[in-house]
Formats: C-alpha cells, sequence, structure tokens
C-alpha cells in the first residue's frame, strides 16, 4: 500500500537500552521512533503505518501491560512485542492474552528480536488488508437505502420475496425490484456472494430485527 | 603408802587407845539401831597438801554429792599428817583433839585411808564414835593381819616390788638391775623391804634411795644397760631438802638414761613411764560407793573386805616413745595415756570442715568456670544465630526484590547485546560508519560498568562476614537503599521519597546492617501501603539531626496503620501482622539499631499509615 519503510516505536524509559535498540534496528534496516515513556507515546500516537511497538514491561509511571490496556481502548491495531528484565509468568500470560504478539526476555539476541518484528508486522499487514476488505464493502452497503437494507438483512437470512412482503408489509414485487437493487449497489451476481458480505460485515451476527450498520 | 610407820609404834599406840575404848563401849550398842547420820567423816594418814589427798578426796566428794542429791551428806575429813607427826603421845592428843572437836556433831560413817588411820580409828572408835561403821582402805599386808570388827569394811590395796620389777622386765625383758629411787624404804615402802629376798638372783638391786638430789641426778644419768628405775616417793632428800614427791620425780627423771616404773597415778606424765598404778580417783570414787552403801542403809556385814579397784596399769606413750618400748609388751589391760595424737586424731573435725570448705569452694569455682564457658558457648552461638537470621532475613528481603534486581542487571545487559550486535551490522556496511560504531563501543563499556555496580551492589547486600561496625555517612546507606528499592517501589506503584539532611550524618554501625534497617522498614512500609490504590501508595523515608547529637531517621507509609493491639508487640521476634512474614525483620532491626546505641519505636499517624523512627548517635568525626 505503501513503500515507506516500517517503523519500530521503542517505548523503554532506560535511555542506553534504548539508543542501543535503536541502533540495532536502524543497521537492520527499520524507521525507529523512540519514547522515554508510555505518556509520550500516547501523545505522539502512531498512525496508521506499518510498524511495532516494542514496549518495556517494567516503567515509571504507566508500565507496559497498562500502556497495551490504554491503546486497547484507544482502538490502536499496532502490534506490541513486550520486551522484559525479568520474565515473570503471571505478567506475561496477562500480556499474550491483551493480544501482545511476543514477549522476549532482555537481553534479547538479534535474530529473535528481528523474528519477533518481523512478524509483528506481518500480522499488522494482515489486520490492515482486513480491514481495507472491510471498509471497501462497507462503503458498498453504505450506498443502500434504508428500505434497501432492510430487504438486504432478510434477503441473506434466507427469507422469500413472499415472507419479506409479507413482514415488511409491501407487494411482493415491490420487493423484488428492491432486491435488484440491492444486488447492483453490491456488485454482486448471486445471493451467495450477497450472504458473504453481510457475514463480514457482522449483519448476520445481529439480531434479525436489527437493521442497522454493522 | 599405807604403811607409813612402823609395826613397833602401831602397837604402842593400841595399848593406849584400848583404854579408853572400854569406857565408851556402852553407847556404841544403843546407837546401831538408828538409822545413820547423814554424815562422812574422811580421816588420812598423811598430810592434806598431799596430792594424791586432794585427788581422792575430790573424786569421794563429787561421787557423795551427786550419789545423795535428795539427802546431802556433810562430809568431814581429818589429816593425821604421820608423816611429820609421829610422836608417843600424838595418838593420845589426836584422840582429845577429836573427842572435843566434834562434840554434838553425828557422824554416819567413817573413811580411813592408809594403814596409821586404820589402825588409829580401829583403837580409838569406842570411845570417839562407838559404833560409827567404817569404811577403810590399807595395805593388804596390815589388814590380813587383823581380826576386824564386823561394822569395818574396806578395800585392800598392796603395793608391791614383785610389781614393779614384773612392770620393769616387761619394759625391758632383758632385765637384769632395778634402780631403787625415792626416800629409805622403811619410811616410803615398808613393805618393799621384806620383799627384797624374794627378788632372786636374775635381778640385782641398784640403791638409790635417800640420796640427795643432785647425787641422785648424777648416778641415774649413768645407769647401766638393762637397768629399769623404780620410782616411790621422795618427800626429804639426802640432803634434807623438802619435796614434793611429784617435783622429786620431775627433777630427776629428766637426768634418767633409763626408763622409769612407778606405782602411783600421780607419777604418770612426769617422766615416767608408768606401771601398776593407785589412781586416787578411782580410789575416791570406790570408797564414796562404799559409804553411800552403808548411809543409804546396806549392812555392813553384806560388804565384804576385797580388793581396791583402783589399782591399774597406766602408762605415758610420750616415754614408751622415747625409750622404744612396743605398747604390745604392755599388759592387756594396760591403759596409755598422753598419747600423742596425730594431727587427724586431734583436730579431726577441724580438718574435715577445711577438707569440706575446700571442696566446696573448689565445686563453686568449678561450677562457675563451667557456668562461664557455657554462658560464653551459648553467647558465640546466640551471636553466630543472630548473623546468621540476620542473613537469612536479608536472603528474604532480596528474594522480594530480586526481579528488580534482575531488571536492574539486565538492563545493561540488553543494551550491550543490542549494541554488539548493531555494531556487528554497522561493521558489515561498506562503509562501515566508525563513528557511530565508536559510539556504540563507548557505550557498551558504560553499560558494563552500569552492570559491575549492580554486582557490587548486591554483593554488599549478600555478604555474609559481619564487618566491623565504621563511621558511614548515614545519608549514603539510605541513598543505597533507596537506589536498590526504587525499581521495587516502580513496580508496586508506590512513590517513595527520601528526604535527607544537607550535611553528612556520620554514624558508627555495620553499614550493610542499617541498610538492611532501611530496606525491611522501607519494603514493610510498600506492603502496607498494597491495599491502597496506587496514587496513595506512598513511602517516606527522613533523616535529621536533632541537638546535635542524636539522628533522628523516620520512615512513613501511607498504609492503613498498625492495629492497636499489635502495637506493642510489634518488635517481637516471630510476631508478624503479614500473612508470609517472618516475623524477624523488625525483631533484627531493633537488634541493630540497640546494638548501636540507639533506639526505634514505632507509631501509627493520625491521618493514617504508621512511622517507624530511629535514633542513633551523632559520631563527631566526620566522614571523608
Amino acid at each position: 500500500m505503501t513503500t515507506a519503510p516500517p517503523v519500530v516505536h521503542v517505548v523503554d524509559d532506560d535511555a542506553s537500552f534504548r539508543t542501543a535498540i535503536a541502533r540495532l534496528l536502524g543497521a537492520s534496516g527499520y524507521e525507529v521512533a523512540l519514547y522515554g515513556s508510555a505518556s509520550e507515546l500516547l501523545e505522539k500516537l502512531p498512525g496508521g503505518a506499518l510498524g511495532c511497538i516494542l514496549l518495556d514491561v517494567k516503567m515509571s509511571g504507566l508500565d507496559g501491560p497498562q500502556l497495551q490496556e490504554r491503546l486497547g481502548e484507544l482502538g490502536n491495531r499496532l502490534p506490541i512485542v513486550f520486551l522484559t528484565g525479568h520474565g515473570d509468568v503471571p505478567t506475561s500470560v496477562r500480556a499474550i492474552k491483551a493480544g501482545a504478539e511476543d514477549f522476549l526476555t532482555k537481553p534479547v539476541a538479534k535474530k529473535e528480536l528481528l523474528a519477533a518484528i518481523e512478524r509483528a508486522l506481518n500480522r499488522y499487514e494482515e489486520i490492515r488488508d482486513h480491514d481495507s476488505r472491510i471498509a471497501a464493502l462497507q462503503s458498498l452497503v453504505s450506498r443502500l437505502t434504508p428500505r434497501e437494507k432492510e430487504v438486504f438483512a432478510l434477503v441473506v437470512r434466507g427469507k422469500l420475496n413472499k415472507q419479506i412482503a409479507h413482514e415488511l408489509d409491501i407487494a411482493e414485487r415491490t420487493i423484488k425490484a428492491h432486491r435488484q437493487q440491492v444486488m447492483e449497489k453490491c456488485e454482486v451476481q448471486t445471493l451467495a456472494e450477497l450472504v458473504l458480505i453481510a457475514e463480514r460485515l457482522g449483519i448476520l451476527a445481529a439480531p434479525p430485527g436489527n437493521h442497522g450498520q454493522p | 603408802m599405807f604403811g607409813i610407820y612402823c609395826m613397833a609404834q602401831l602397837r604402842a599406840m593400841r595399848r593406849l587407845l584400848i583404854v579408853a575404848m572400854t569406857a565408851a563401849l556402852a553407847p556404841a550398842i544403843c546407837a546401831a539401831a538408828e538409822p545413820p547420820p547423814r554424815s562422812v567423816l574422811i580421816l588420812d594418814h598423811e598430810d592434806p597438801g598431799r596430792y594424791f589427798y586432794g585427788a581422792y578426796s575430790a573424786a569421794f566428794r563429787t561421787t557423795v554429792r551427786t550419789g545423795s542429791a535428795e539427802a546431802p551428806i556433810t562430809v568431814y575429813a581429818e589429816n593425821m599428817d604421820r608423816g611429820r607427826f609421829d610422836g608417843p603421845s600424838y595418838p593420845e592428843l589426836l584422840h582429845t583433839y577429836f573427842k572435843e572437836k566434834y562434840r554434838g556433831k553425828d557422824i554416819g560413817i567413817i573413811v580411813t585411808v592408809g594403814v596409821p588411820a586404820l589402825d588409829f580409828i580401829l583403837n580409838a572408835r569406842a570411845n570417839l564414835w562407838s559404833g560409827v561403821p567404817v569404811v577403810f582402805v590399807a595395805a593388804e599386808g596390815f589388814v590380813s593381819q587383823l581380826k576386824l570388827p564386823p561394822d569395818v569394811t574396806g578395800r585392800t590395796a598392796q603395793l608391791s616390788l614383785r610389781d614393779m620389777v614384773d612392770t620393769a622386765r616387761g619394759l625391758e625383758p632383758r632385765l637384769a638391775q632395778i634402780a631403787l629411787v625415792g626416800d629409805p624404804l622403811e619410811r616410803a615402802r615398808p613393805s618393799f623391804q621384806r620383799e627384797l629376798p624374794t627378788l632372786g638372783p636374775q635381778v640385782k638391786l641398784i640403791d638409790l634411795t635417800g640420796l640427795p638430789m643432785a647425787e641422785l641426778r648424777k648416778r641415774v644419768a649413768v645407769l647401766p644397760e638393762r637397768t629399769v628405775i623404780a620410782y616411790t616417793d621422795i618427800y626429804v632428800d639426802g640432803a634434807g631438802v623438802n619435796y614434793d614427791p611429784r617435783d622429786a620425780m620431775v627433777a630427776f627423771a629428766e637426768a634418767a638414761n633409763r626408763p622409769i616404773v612407778v606405782d602411783a597415778e600421780s607419777y604418770i606424765g612426769l617422766g615416767g613411764v608408768g606401771g601398776r598404778v593407785i589412781s586416787p580417783g578411782l580410789l575416791g570414787d570406790e570408797l564414796a560407793r562404799l559409804a553411800l552403801r552403808i548411809l543409804n542403809g546396806e549392812g555392813v556385814a553384806n560388804i565384804p573386805v576385797a580388793k581396791s579397784e583402783s589399782v591399774k596399769p597406766i602408762f605415758d606413750e610420750r616415754q614408751l616413745k622415747r625409750w622404744k618400748i612396743s605398747e604390745a609388751s604392755l599388759p592387756e589391760d594396760s591403759e596409755v595415756r598422753f598419747r600423742e595424737l596425730t594431727a587427724w586424731a586431734q583436730y579431726h573435725t577441724q580438718i574435715l570442715i577445711a577438707f569440706a570448705a575446700v571442696l566446696l569452694q573448689s565445686a563453686i569455682i568449678f561450677g562457675l568456670l563451667l557456668e562461664r564457658r557455657r554462658r560464653h558457648a551459648a553467647e558465640l552461638e546466640s551471636r553466630g544465630r543472630l548473623a546468621q537470621v540476620m542473613h537469612m532475613n536479608r536472603g528474604a528481603g532480596l528474594s522480594a526484590i530480586s526481579s528488580s534486581i534482575a531488571h536492574e542487571l539486565n538492563q545493561p545487559l540488553g543494551a550491550i547485546l543490542s549494541n554488539a550486535q548493531a555494531a556487528e551490522i554497522l561493521l558489515r556496511q561498506n562503509p562501515p560508519d566508525l563513528e557511530l560504531i565508536g559510539t556504540i563501543l563507548a557505550d557498551i563499556c558504560k553499560s558494563d560498568q552500569r552492570a559491575g555496580e549492580v554486582i557490587t551492589h548486591l554483593r554488599d547486600l549478600l555478604r555474609k562476614n559481619d564487618r566491623d561496625p565504621e563511621v558511614v555517612n548515614l545519608n549514603d546507606v539510605i541513598m543505597l537503599a533507596v537506589e536498590i528499592l526504587v525499581p521495587e517501589a516502580n513496580t508496586r506503584g508506590v512513590k517513595l521519597t527520601a528526604n535527607l539532611d544537607p550535611n553528612p550524618l556520620p554514624v558508627r554501625i555495620n553499614p550493610i546492617h542499617l541498610q538492611q534497617v532501611i530496606l525491611n522498614l522501607a519494603l514493610n512500609g510498600m506492603d502496607a501501603t498494597a491495599s491502597h490504590s496506587p496514587g496513595d501508595r506512598q513511602v517516606a523515608i527522613r533523616a535529621a539531626v536533632i541537638n546535635n547529637v542524636t539522628i533522628k531517621v523516620s520512615v512513613a507509609d501511607s498504609g492503613s496503620g498498625i492495629p492497636a493491639d499489635k502495637l506493642p508487640r510489634i518488635f517481637e521476634p516471630f510476631f508478624t501482622t503479614k500473612e508470609k512474614g517472618t516475623g524477624l525483620g523488625l525483631a533484627i532491626a531493633r537488634t541493630i539499631i540497640e546494638r548501636s546505641g540507639g533506639q526505634i519505636s514505632v507509631e501509627n499517624r493520625p491521618n493514617g499509615g504508621a512511622v517507624f523512627r530511629f535514633s542513633l548517635p551523632l559520631v563527631k568525626e566526620l566522614v571523608a
């Protein structure tokens, strides 16, 4: 999507360690952004560019897991690789459960570190692709009129035109016209394709009475 | 002794008295039926100044007194002193004298001692004390010739030359000569004269009687071997000098070169070896018992004349030793006097007491030494235990902060590794960025030093050997402790602050121990704040000088304080308010502070939390 090199966001309160990691990652071809504390990262919250966060567990102020939580609340999808001076089991379990990509122990070997970062970046690309596909589908569905959306929600649940007409209390012929419009606006030829879109957008998960957006 | 004058004189006296006796016969018969008056007259034939008289009369009086407590008996005594008064008219004079003297005095019994006294009484009794019974002691030879009236009885005691010679032969089995010392025999021992022919050819007599004292002393000093001296009495020596026979004995005995046998107890202990002797004490007692029996109503006829029991073999052990005479050679029933008692025999009580005292003292000393050793050992043990516990406790504290130590250490190690690996990559570039690589290498050095410092701190913390107290700056110790604690405090979300005095605070203490106290108090404070929300978790350490002599350190926390009921016991060993506490931390802290001359206390703060305070004396030397 972009030619800019991936950015590794390093959060560590130890300046010497921060610098050393920055040098290693820089020499290995990554763009590096350095933050002395969790709050500093939150201030300059990075956007959607390809990257990941390398996060120290123990820091003064907000520590690693707390920052992870905060980022989740803010909807930031950057994958997080934890680094700790002392790997204690409860902290690592908590971090992984909360969606951390990896949990590394200092001092960390280059190979191990770069592999973890690569995995995180790949993961971010997947996340980003997925997100963009969903966004495209949503833009298609957003073109539907309210009535068409109601018809769409019922069609993808396998209702017959007659049933929909009865349910919405309109003529069966009108339903047919709406259905034609939905197929066109969603750029699909078959009902199966339409169902797939509904599934991806989570429309099927919503209760049948709810005709709103996913 | 009892045959002091010759038989011719006796016969003359008897003739005189027979006339008077006939006149007094009638009242004597009348008095026989009445119970005898409780009075005794002792009639002695000698002079009252003699030892023998004094000794037996004293014994006699003692026995009479003790035997008649309920009905006292009066004792009269008369001494005829026949040695010095022996004129033909003397008996008649005595008769008249007694007659007048004892007019109106009832006499219950007459006790005579010596042949002349018995002889006088037998003649004079009818006239003087008609019907009064008589108890006598006299020479057997004299008594055996008498036909005694039924109300006269007594004891016989025969001193014989034969006895002395037999005794001498016991002492000197090869006896060849017997040297006789004393007044001429006709005065001293008339009966011995009669025995002389019976001595036989084996023993020759060396007659030293009647010599002046000076001459006697010379003669007894040069007696031939196999000779024993036999002493009777010397009242007057050959030079006409009067002697107490005991003094005379002492005077010649010290010059004698041969053992001396005697026949009277009074000479024992004055230089004589001993012999079959008459004991005045036993005699007095014997006569008194006879007199009492009669005064108490026993018939005189029931008491036959018998041998006195007052004659017995008595010897002087000192003399036996002097002449090297074995006690085995003495007669079987011998009494040995003047035993030179061994120290043990003489002082055995004192010796036992002294020995017991020494033994007791030794036991006490030994006990005290043992006690001291045991106490010393216990002190060592307790000191060792304390050190052990302190170390253990420090270990426990360490485990609590081990994660922060790992963090501390891994931080520089991580930096080193990353830097080195970055440099590796940079070196492969063409051209390599040598300037950056140089900076990287410098950083690696710095990180390495930092790791080294962490290790040093760790080692200081773990060091087991107890350093002697040294003067340290309390500020430095607190700062080091804070440095160690900060990572832990951060982890726990506790705000740890240290407010120190701007000037150095020199104290004399083992710095590791002091650090342990601060670590303990601060960690306790952190534990206490755990239940509070992160913003309210605070531990504050303050140090300040009070009055220029004392340093006060306080460690305050923002926890919930210590329950009031647990406050007083908080410093007791094994007392803990924590679930996983050992209960030793504060106990050790108190020990450390008090050992360094300080005090430690705790109180709850008015607006929550507890504050531990300890003081330490300020040392005048400033820390360099």
